[in-house]
């Protein structure tokens, strides 16, 4: 592939950071010596260049340090905090705690099972059974109170 | 001290020295604190972007594995700690306030472009404007270009180094690093022209 700056501008700036190898470097060399453009080019790039290495340097202000290991100190401290609430979950103290939860759930459950009364249900049960009943009983009261009726109408005269 | 050594002392530290964060802290917290402060242009903004980079180092160091130079992984937490800050919505805002304090110690050179100082030699005026000139050129270039050019123009790394940092291709590094030179010299075109350069 051809070296041609002329087409390939960032060549330039390649060049100007020593990144290209030493036989394309020598081909843009040859080629800025009869390229007045890419010459042109590169001492803008060159210029640019220079002016970001030029920009202000400041000095960290007095309390640069102090400020940083403060945060330092404040990082350390919540570390410690989670440390002790982490430790909190682990090891023996949730184990232990676990099965307590769990004996006392199981005695709830058997206490609220030995105390359950099987009368209600079945009283509930018997309630319905009766008012089943008297539905029926209803029921046939109204065949009875029409039955002379109904006895009439099949007695031929 | 070599990069070898900036190495073998953060393994130091990983391990428990913490003597050994003090000496890299000490090294390059200038640098780390201009390389943010030519990215963003503020004093304070740039100092505390320096320190999340030292805490990022500090709370990384259990998990430091040795993949590249010390000062690559370092620049590499430095260069997405400003670009994180200045993608974030309340930058703006923080900068406007900072704009507006007069206590914030701003870049001598704005000082001057607002309120020449007549007494000033010429030549001192002129160096002063010029690097105001830069900053706003600067403030103009995309960030990705613009961290880019600063880890190649002021902290030296190569285009393989800054693709590990900015997690490019090192073709993609000399695309940028080349378009952000090209929206400086766009910008200051003029003002070169104006000073006969």
């Amino acid at each position: 592939m051809a070296i041609d700056p002329c087409k390939n501008e960032s060549l330039l700036s390649a060049l100007l950071d020593g990144e290209l190898s030493g036989e394309e470097s020598s081909a843009i060399r040859q080629h800025l010596e009869s390229c007045p453009l890419c010459r042109q080019r590169l001492e803008a790039t060159q210029k640019a260049d220079a002016a970001v290495r030029g920009m202000t340097r400041i000095e960290p202000s007095a309390d640069f340090d102090r400020v940083f290991w403060r945060k330092i100190a404040d990082l350390e401290n919540r570390e410690k905090r989670r440390f002790r609430i982490g430790s909190l979950l682990t090891g023996w103290r949730p184990l232990f705690a676990t099965g307590m939860a769990a004996a006392i759930a199981t005695a709830i459950l058997i206490y609220t099972g030995q105390n359950k009364n099987p009368t209600q249900d079945e009283a509930i049960i018997a309630q319905n059974i009766e008012l089943l009943q008297d539905y029926d009983i209803i029921e046939q009261l109204d065949i009875l109170e029409h039955w002379n009726d109904l006895e009439t109408i099949k007695e031929p005269s | 001290m070599t990069t070898e050594a900036d190495t073998q002392l953060m393994l130091d530290f990983r391990d428990g020295d913490q003597r050994a964060f003090q000496l890299l802290f000490d090294k390059y917290k200038k640098r780390v604190i201009n390389y943010c402060y030519r990215f963003c242009g503020h004093q304070a903004v740039a100092e505390d972007l320096a320190q999340e980079t030292f805490l990022r180092v500090y709370t990384s160091a259990p998990r430091y594995e040795p993949r590249a130079r010390f000062s690559t992984w370092l620049f590499k937490i430095a260069a997405n700690v400003c670009l994180n800050e200045i993608r974030k919505p309340v930058y703006r805002v923080r900068l406007e306030s900072i704009d507006q304090d007069p206590d914030e110690v701003r870049d001598p050179s704005l000082e001057l472009v607002m309120e020449p100082d007549k007494s000033m030699p010429d030549a001192l005026l002129e160096a002063r404007q010029d690097q105001t000139a830069v900053r706003r050129a600067m403030d103009d270039i995309p960030e990705e270009q613009r961290t880019a050019l600063l880890l190649r123009a002021t902290e030296g790394f190569s285009y393989q180094e800054i693709g590990i940092q900015i997690n490019r291709s090192e073709n993609h590094v000399k695309t940028l690093i080349h378009r952000g030179r090209q929206h400086l010299i766009k910008i200051l075109g003029d003002y070169w022209g104006k000073d006969g350069d």
